[in-house]
């Protein structure tokens, strides 16, 4: 009996392995396999662009009079466009948080923004980088030498805002079937496409295709539904130094420049869009557009809409840092 | 009893072998020796894409796949045809070498005595290159289901054994065969079957019922339509065109008249009737002759991801 036990284990071992072999019931099948080609359409994902934060201890919880207060801050490109020439602005109450005038350093180097105004330029998620960009920004700034004879310690806030242009950007497998009526089996269906994110704050939420009949083929509509699914505020493309530097912008626009559909393997865009301007009013606004060329008839297939839309956003972040009376030194 | 033991595991693992690989130890298909064999099963032509062929991602180096769409194609039926095949679901300005229009296969002989296992044929498109993809600009991905739909000309040859008594009522009771239709459930080698026939039994006369199914899985239109089956109309599809039924070869009146349509696309019931001599029951054949053109489709989820 002693020795028939290891050769019934070893048969139960075996029928284990052959039954997993039969139903894919362990984990050594293909089903499990995870798919290690990046695509950039697959990084078009999540509604953050630009991410910011304070630094831990930069600036320190409480400072004291006349000491130096380390500013760094931590800036990360999270969506999956680059940002070019994006400005980030320092607010703060200058009778108690005074600028040195020293530059700006990303890492340890030293750049060209000075001020309270950093610019940078960062590469979004890409195949190379999956992550996006992370730069980081440090300088000092000094604590009032003074906060006040009456005052053992003031709240210093400091406010950050970013304000850049950014790019939604994603292509869509839409089905065109200009036999809509024909009762056959059919490789795809003309249906509306419901969308999460694509990697940006404007969000594509919705694409709704229609086809229409004309004389000699189908006119293809799109609705395409958007919404604003970041933290900040949309504004129009191309004001991003008056967005930071506190003058008036046109605040939740997008321009009819600024809107881009290629449908296929179209290298221009062929769709008129309306209403144009467009307000992102509320948490969401639809765009409608007419494909300009007839579709002939044909059996049903599914092309790419590729949808381009370009936008200003700002965002910020606050911090506080108490600054406390200097010690007197009593002789 | 230590060997009685360890005997019976082995033979569960044997079992168990068997059961996954398909090896066939205890049985396996049979060839159809006799033409009553081969006119059996409710498939026509048969086809499936090959394994990989396209493999359900395809990445692009490039603008060429290299590889191709191969699709297996049989005639598990009894009727001769060539079936012609179209290919859609795709963007032709994304594919562009893939067939806009039609492609042939060869003539594929129907099951046999002499060819039990009927026609083959492996159909590639592109016929003579791989696959370009011309993929959009700044998309890196295009998913897509490719269509193959084939489009053939079929017969259903169907030859009934029935009972007739010309005489139901007369005075003789022993008789050599009682009528009660017929039934068949395996079909006749083709996609339309004929699944029952009722049968009433008059003085000199005979009326069967015949219910035609389409029980092979695709959509039936109409005889000599092939040609044009990717632009069906409406008054195309569910026909089926039917020569005389013919009771131990003497043609019926039947009706309705053909072409007959099925209904709801899945059956339809031709009425019968026969004239008959004589006093005594006899047993003799019920043949029909079927056409129609069918029609089947396959899908494939394919994705095409472009890599730098």
């Amino acid at each position: 009996m002693k020795h028939q036990t290891p050769i019934f284990i070893a048969v139960a071992v075996l029928t284990i392995f052959l039954l997993g072999g039969c139903s894919n019931l362990l984990s050594f099948g293909k089903g499990n396999q995870k798919e290690l080609a990046v695509t950039q359409e697959s990084l078009r994902t999540g509604t953050d662009a630009l991410v910011f934060s304070f630094n831990e201890n930069s600036p320190p919880k409480q400072a004291y009079e006349g000491q130096n207060v380390p500013v760094a801050f931590t800036l990360s490109n999270k969506g999956a466009s680059n940002i070019q020439n994006g400005k980030l602005i320092l607010s703060y109450d200058d009778a108690f948080l005074q600028n040195l005038n020293e530059p700006w350093k990303e890492y340890d180097e030293s750049v060209s923004s000075s001020g309270n105004l950093v610019s940078f330029t960062m590469a979004g998620k890409s195949i190379d980088n999956p992550e996006g960009e992370i730069q980081v920004y440090s300088k000092n700034f000094m604590a009032a030498k003074s906060i006040g004879a009456n005052r053992q310690s003031v709240d210093a806030s400091i406010i950050a805002t970013a304000c850049y242009d950014y790019q939604t950007q994603k292509s869509i497998p839409i089905c065109i079937d200009t036999i809509p009526y024909q009762n056959i089996n059919k490789p795809c269906k003309t249906s509306a496409v419901t969308l999460d994110s694509e990697g940006a704050p404007l969000a594509i939420t919705k694409v709704t295709p229609t086809l229409v009949p004309k004389i000699n083929g189908y006119e293809l509509t799109v609705d395409i539904d958007l919404a604003n699914k970041g933290k900040g505020q949309l504004y129009q493309k191309g004001q991003t130094e008056s967005a930071c530097g506190g003058n008036s912008v046109p605040q939740n626009i997008i321009t009819e420049e600024e809107i881009e559909l290629r449908l296929g393997s179209d290298e221009q865009n062929n769709f008129k869009c309306s209403p144009l301007p467009l307000k992102i009013t509320g948490t969401d606004s639809s765009l409608r557009c007419t494909y300009n060329q007839i579709i002939p008839i044909s059996q049903p297939y599914s092309t790419a809409l590729f949808i381009s839309i370009g936008y200003g956003y700002s965002s910020s972040i606050s911090t506080q840092t108490k600054i406390l009376k200097g010690i007197s030194v009593i002789s | 009893m230590k060997c009685f033991k360890l005997s019976i595991a082995l033979s569960a693992v044997l079992l168990l072998l068997t059961a996954c690989s398909g090896i066939g130890v205890f049985g396996g298909t049979k060839n159809p020796q006799t033409i009553g064999e081969t006119h059996q099963g409710t498939q026509g032509i048969a086809f499936d894409f090959v394994t990989n062929y396209p493999p359900s991602i395809i990445y692009l180096s490039g603008g060429d796949t290299g590889t191709n769409i191969l699709l297996d194609v049989r005639n598990l039926g009894s009727f001769d045809t060539t079936p012609q095949f179209y290919f859609s679901g795709f963007d032709t300005k994304i594919l562009p070498n893939m067939p806009s229009g039609v492609v042939y296969s060869q003539m594929l002989k129907g099951r046999s005595p002499t060819n039990p296992d009927g026609g083959y044929f492996q159909l590639q498109v592109p016929t003579y290159s791989t696959l370009n993809v011309n993929m959009p600009k700044d998309s890196d991905i295009f998913t897509f289901n490719l269509q193959a739909t084939a489009c053939f000309d079929y017969e259903t040859q169907a030859s009934l054994a029935v009972c007739v008594d010309p005489n139901p009522y007369g005075a003789v009771t022993q008789k050599a065969c009682i009528p009660h239709g017929a039934a068949s459930t395996g079909g006749q080698g083709a996609p339309i079957a004929i699944t029952s026939a009722e049968q009433e039994s008059l003085k000199n006369k005979v009326i069967f019922k015949i219910t035609v199914t389409n029980s092979g899985g695709g959509q039936v239109y109409e005889k000599g339509k092939t040609t044009m089956c990717t632009r069906l109309a409406h008054s195309d599809l569910n026909k089926i065109t039917y020569s005389p039924f013919t009771l131990g070869g003497q043609a019926g009146t039947c009706t309705p008249a053909s072409p007959v349509s099925l209904r709801t696309g899945q059956s339809a019931t031709i009425t019968c009737v026969f004239s008959v001599t004589g006093d005594l029951a006899y047993t003799t054949t019920l043949n029909a002759d079927l056409m129609y053109g069918y029609m089947l489709s396959k899908q494939r989820s394919v994705q095409i991801k472009k890599i730098s």
